[in-house]
């Protein structure tokens, strides 16, 4: 491993071992269980009650799959409000001290929402699929939390590419945050298929993390994933991720350069 | 102009100045109705009827109305804390409960013209906006809603400063309570014990009482009647716990600061 991998891992150890003291002091185990999972086990069965209403089964299991599936792309989003909080919070502008890229240094800070997003993902489809009957089998669980992962990774990377607007526009992180939420419930296929019919609509979708590999992670759920349709999808997600990647880089490093440069690093509201 | 009308004047003039200056606050009230946009799109490929959408719009209002009140509306109190005036207006002479309750209710009532979002929002993206069979009914149980979730942040904001940790837990009061309240699937048919709980939840009522407004059908009035009672009785629950929390926090029996 050479010098510059090294260090770049170590920083990325550091920042998710300070990542996870802020979220030890975010929750309790009470104020873990009896807030925020009851919430999302909550709002799984909310969306799964909506597939009911039309009346069949298979909507209600449809539904609640995709929303369990989803809690963990959708907690990535959190991300957005934490990296914003470090410049009203003052520590943005220690971080930024470091020698390290900005992107790499705040990625590191945040992965907390990963790991809460993938636990809460996984334990809340447990707890559905106990209420609901939806029969997940534990032998498809490695590959249901292979498919999380890249779902995951691949939305925290274009939550990192709005964290940048958010650093240079604090105000606007609760309007990036809803409606990124929405378009993941909307657009890619979490309550019904994903739309499909108008191409001004279903292709820009493509572009969305979920949208393409969502399909391989509710196989891997029914216990029928098909090798090449799985690594396809999950293979096309990463891709997406990788291009957010790449946009976050530009939107963090260009947001923190600017603000760097007109002296507005510490007048966050 | 003095006394409690002066009071409650100013204090209504001065929380309208400070949402137009976090105009992020107002984020969820602008894009919360969009949800439209998801539970249309839930229930599309089976033909539903305009009261089944209007149903799902109704749903919209309310979660965006509540969850308003829940993380905007009950943190006046938690601002005044966090931006340190709150030691400067402990000291006026009288008053300063009145001018929290006027201002958190000010900010809930924002969450009014959601309604008309919200059936925008259906007509432009499925052609369909929100039915209602009769107006004046409606108005007044979107009144209804609006003080009941007023009361709610009311209680909540006193809780916020006792209760330490009180903030993570409040993830706890959305969607749980928009399952107890009936938003999706009527409440009666929540298993036993569930729905004696939700039969004492104002929002409950304000959900029958609207969706009745919405179709003409009748029992609206009552549930209303019940909603508004409700409300009424976590209104006064709350201000009495307000009134207290200031007391302890004149007294220095509350931190100021976690």
């Amino acid at each position: 491993m050479t010098d510059k991998a090294r260090s770049l891992f170590q920083v990325l150890w550091l920042g998710l071992l300070s990542s996870f003291e802020d979220y030890r002091r975010l929750f309790t185990w009470k104020s873990w269980l009896l807030g925020w999972l009851l919430r999302l086990v909550a709002q799984v069965l909310f969306f799964a009650m909506l597939g009911r209403l039309t009346g069949t089964v298979a909507d209600e299991r449809y539904a609640a799959v995709g929303n369990a599936l989803v809690l963990a792309p959708l907690g990535c989003l959190g991300v957005v409000a934490s990296t914003s909080l470090e410049r009203r919070l003052g520590t943005l502008q220690l971080l930024l001290l470091s020698p390290t890229d900005p992107l790499v240094v705040l990625l590191s800070r945040g992965l907390y929402w990963v790991f809460d997003g993938l636990l809460t993902s996984l334990v809340t489809l447990g707890v559905v699929s106990a209420l609901l009957g939806l029969g997940v089998q534990h032998g498809a669980l490695p590959l249901i939390f292979c498919g999380q992962v890249v779902l995951t990774l691949s939305t925290y990377a274009m939550a990192m590419a709005v964290s940048g607007l958010s650093i240079r526009w604090p105000e606007a992180r609760t309007f990036l945050t809803s409606t990124l939420t929405i378009v993941l419930l909307a657009g890619t296929g979490v309550n019904t298929a994903a739309p499909a019919g108008n191409p001004v609509w279903s292709v820009p979708l493509h572009l969305i993390p979920v949208r393409n590999g969502l399909p391989a992670v509710r196989a891997a759920v029914a216990g029928t994933p098909s090798t090449v349709p799985f690594l396809t999808h999950l293979g096309l997600e990463c891709l997406i991720g990788l291009g957010w990647l790449a946009m976050a880089h530009f939107a963090v490093v260009g947001s923190v350069r600017h603000q760097v440069r007109t002296g507005r690093l510490t007048t966050a509201t | 102009m003095t006394g409690v009308a002066g009071v409650a004047i100013h204090s209504v003039r001065m929380q309208l100045r400070l949402v137009l200056r976090r105009l992020g606050s107002l984020a969820p009230l602008l894009i919360n109705p969009l949800y439209v946009v998801v539970f249309f799109g839930a229930v599309a490929a089976h033909r539903p009827s305009a009261e089944l959408l209007t149903s799902l719009g109704l749903t919209a209002f309310v979660m965006a109305a509540w969850g308003h009140a829940v993380f905007t509306a009950s943190h006046v109190i938690d601002e005044e804390r966090f931006s340190g005036t709150m030691e400067v207006n402990l000291t006026a002479p009288a008053g300063y409960l009145v001018s929290l309750v006027v201002r958190i209710v000010t900010v809930t009532v924002l969450a009014a013209p959601v309604i008309a979002e919200v059936a925008v929002v259906g007509l432009l993206t499925h052609g369909t906006g929100l039915v209602i069979r009769v107006p004046f009914q409606f108005f007044v149980a979107v009144l209804t809603c609006l003080a009941g979730c007023a009361a709610g942040a009311l209680l909540l904001s006193g809780l916020l400063v006792l209760v330490r940790g009180a903030r993570t837990l409040q993830n706890a009061l959305t969607y749980p309570f928009y399952l107890l309240g009936g938003l999706i699937l009527p409440h009666f048919s929540l298993p036993e014990g569930l729905r004696q709980l939700s039969d004492a939840f104002f929002l409950t009522w304000a959900v029958e009482g609207l969706r009745a407004a919405a179709a003409g059908s009748p029992g609206g009035w009552r549930d209303l009647g019940l909603a508004a009672a409700l409300a009424v009785a976590s209104g006064a629950a709350g201000t009495l716990m307000l009134q207290r929390v200031l007391l302890r926090l004149r007294r220095g029996e509350v931190r100021f600061h976690d």
